[in-house]
């Protein structure tokens, strides 16, 4: 091997690390930048993506980061960490990073009805609510810590995925896509209406999270700097979501995942290859509402307050937008969708009204650019036999 | 007894389809049921495996009522089927496809070793194994539903017209790893077919089925004598 080629096999090592320092960079310069470098980072994205499909880079992305999983982990990692920092500790940047990351969450949960089962779910910000009411009536109207919120929304999401799931055994496409708004409007008008969940003026006084008796609520002092509060929310978020992309990963792979896709390609099909179908589907519904509902318990413990226009019909349409431009039925990339759709959505605050315009105007063009998504489905790859 | 359906009648909506139809198959049996379009061969295989309920007779699996099971149950039990046509996963790679066949196996290793044997007898899916599934032609596409039907390791096989669609030389291909499916792996065998010179020349013995009954059945040799299948299906 001669000495140019060692040097390029040891850079070609360090480029998933790279990658990930990169992604950062740009995600911090497009939170802090202006509205056009947003817009300039998401096109080198798609540009950067469309090149590297055709020539085959993305496939060796991928297989470069499998073979050095444990050092991009540690180096994505470290990003987080410093994240905070790179965004000069400024409140309104965090809570950005803090909004991308809670919804990249829902995201992922909504992911495995619309990407992997095909179904498309118009309710994921009625799930959303479920779960941020759920958390703060434990809290504000029992008392109880806002950890036992989290889990009893969980809990109630759980059940409640279910309960949205049940017309998706019944209803299929478009039908079952009618049901889910109803459901969503269901929803809207319940909360409204009963004095209890705080009616139309919604729930103030949601306590944050503590941790080790800290709230995490409570700004802090760093080497004589203040750090504002919502550096802790980024980091309980981002490692819930690092958690959720591993559990979402995990799922594509196994023998569910590849159950959903089958659904999404033919149902009858998939039930003479000997899959439940009754399971499998509210298995999709189920798992991706608890996504939700942790999304939803973070979301009311860190806004401390929570009104229904939160978890409307249009918030339903942006996470669907999130899966779609993300890549469906790719974990990685929905949660770079759903970041990057968040971060637009704040910098187009500019046009005032004219923000659901704008943003319309750059979904349609990326989706006709790349339909597939950022980052599309992949290949499973499955352990050999021995060769005889 | 491997699979016994006795006197079982469906309908689709008003419509009646099967009516009164009785059939035994043995392990290690190979059968075909020749018929026109429309007899309610379909229909069978989609009685026998669940999709269509009867609302009278009953059907049994190896001496187990499968009558009121879900689909996914009767599968469970060991019976593979390998559909006509839009019975794969376009959408999904070939070894996607070869994955779900065997849904229920859980041991990851022991289905590689298993699928390793199949691809053996189909050393053309190897070379496909990533391509969507959809991208195949019709005569791979047909491979990959039969390995994918042997990868389940039923015990029971059935098949809704292997032949249909193919050009000459395919269906003796699809024919002779039918014989080969028969013979080495012991697999019980249910054919459909219109083509009866091709299914006779596998299986053991066979039934002719007309607007949804059974109007005759018997031996590969009595069948091939037989006045009804000479001038319907055996036109040469």
């Amino acid at each position: 091997m001669t000495e140019n080629k060692i040097y390029t096999h040891k850079i070609e090592k360090l480029l998933p690390s790279l990658g990930v320092v990169v992604f950062f960079a740009a995600l911090a310069v497009a939170i802090t930048g202006s509205l056009w470098s947003t817009l300039i980072i998401l096109i080198g994205m798609t540009g950067l993506l469309i090149y590297g499909e055709k020539h085959g880079q993305v496939d060796r992305a991928y297989i470069r980061v499998e073979e050095r999983r444990s050092s991009t982990l540690t180096v994505l990692i470290i990003c987080i960490v410093l994240l905070p920092f790179i965004l000069k500790g400024n409140s309104y940047f965090l809570h950005i990073a803090v909004m991308a990351g809670i919804y990249a969450i829902v995201a992922l949960g909504l992911n495995f009805q619309i990407g992997s089962m095909g179904q498309v779910n118009f309710a994921p910000a009625a799930m959303f609510g479920v779960g941020a009411y759920t958390s703060a009536m434990v809290t504000v109207r029992l008392g109880a810590s806002p950890w036992i919120g989290l889990i009893a929304a969980m809990i109630v999401t759980a059940g409640m995925g279910i309960v949205f799931g049940f017309p998706a055994l019944k209803t299929r496409g478009f039908y079952f896509s009618l049901v889910t708004i109803a459901l969503q409007t269901i929803f809207i008008l319940l909360v409204v209406n009963t004095e209890w969940l705080g009616g139309p003026n919604g729930i103030p006084g949601i306590p944050a999270f503590s941790l080790f008796g800290q709230s995490l609520k409570k700004s802090g002092m760093l080497l004589g700097t203040p750090i504002p509060y919502q550096m802790n929310y980024i980091y309980l978020t981002f490692t819930l979501l690092l958690l959720l992309i591993v559990i979402s990963k995990r799922l594509y792979s196994s023998r569910i995942g590849l159950a959903w896709n089958a659904i999404e390609e033919d149902e009858i099909v998939a039930s003479t290859q000997g899959i439940n179908l009754t399971k499998v589907k509210l298995l999709s519904f189920s798992i991706g509402s608890v996504f939700a509902g942790i999304a939803g318990s973070l979301y009311a413990h860190y806004t401390s307050f929570i009104g229904v226009e939160d978890f409307d019909f249009n918030k339903s349409l942006i996470f669907i937008c999130m899966v779609l431009l993300g890549g469906m039925d790719n974990p990685i990339g929905v949660t770079i969708g759903a970041i990057m759709l968040t971060v637009i959505d704040e910098k187009l605050r500019i046009f005032a009204d004219y923000r659901m315009l704008m943003y319309s105007i750059i979904l349609i063009v990326v989706l006709v650019v790349r339909s597939q998504g950022l980052l599309p489905k992949r290949n499973r790859k499955y352990p050999l036999g021995e060769e005889n | 007894m491997l699979l016994e359906l006795s006197d079982v009648y469906t309908k689709y909506g008003q419509i009646p389809m099967l009516q009164g139809v009785s059939m035994t198959i043995d392990a290690g049996d190979a059968a075909c049921v020749l018929g026109s379009n429309g007899a309610g061969k379909t229909t069978l295989l989609k009685t026998i495996i669940g999709i269509v309920k009867p609302f009278q007779g009953s059907l049994s699996y190896r001496g187990e009522n499968i009558t009121p099971l879900p689909s996914h149950k009767i599968i469970q039990r060991g019976i593979a089927i390998v559909p006509e046509r839009e019975g794969l996963f376009p959408g999904l790679s070939v070894d996607d496809n070869l994955r779900l066949g065997a849904y229920y196996e859980k041991d990851k290793y022991a289905l590689a070793q298993r699928k390793e044997e199949v691809l053996a007898i189909f050393p053309r899916l190897r070379e496909r194994i990533s391509q969507q599934a959809g991208t195949l032609s019709g005569g791979e596409r047909k491979m990959l539903g039969i390995a994918r039907a042997i990868l389940a390791n039923p015990q029971l096989i059935l098949m809704d017209e292997p032949s249909l669609g193919l050009a000459p030389a395919l269906v003796n291909e699809v024919y002779g790893v039918i014989k080969k499916i028969k013979e080495e792996k012991k697999i019980a065998l249910l054919i459909i077919e219109q083509n009866a010179q091709k299914a006779l020349d596998v299986v053991d013995r066979g039934y002719i089925m007309q607007k949804g009954s059974i109007i005759g059945s018997g031996s590969r040799d009595e069948l091939s004598e037989n006045e009804i299948v000479k001038s319907s299906y055996l036109v040469s």
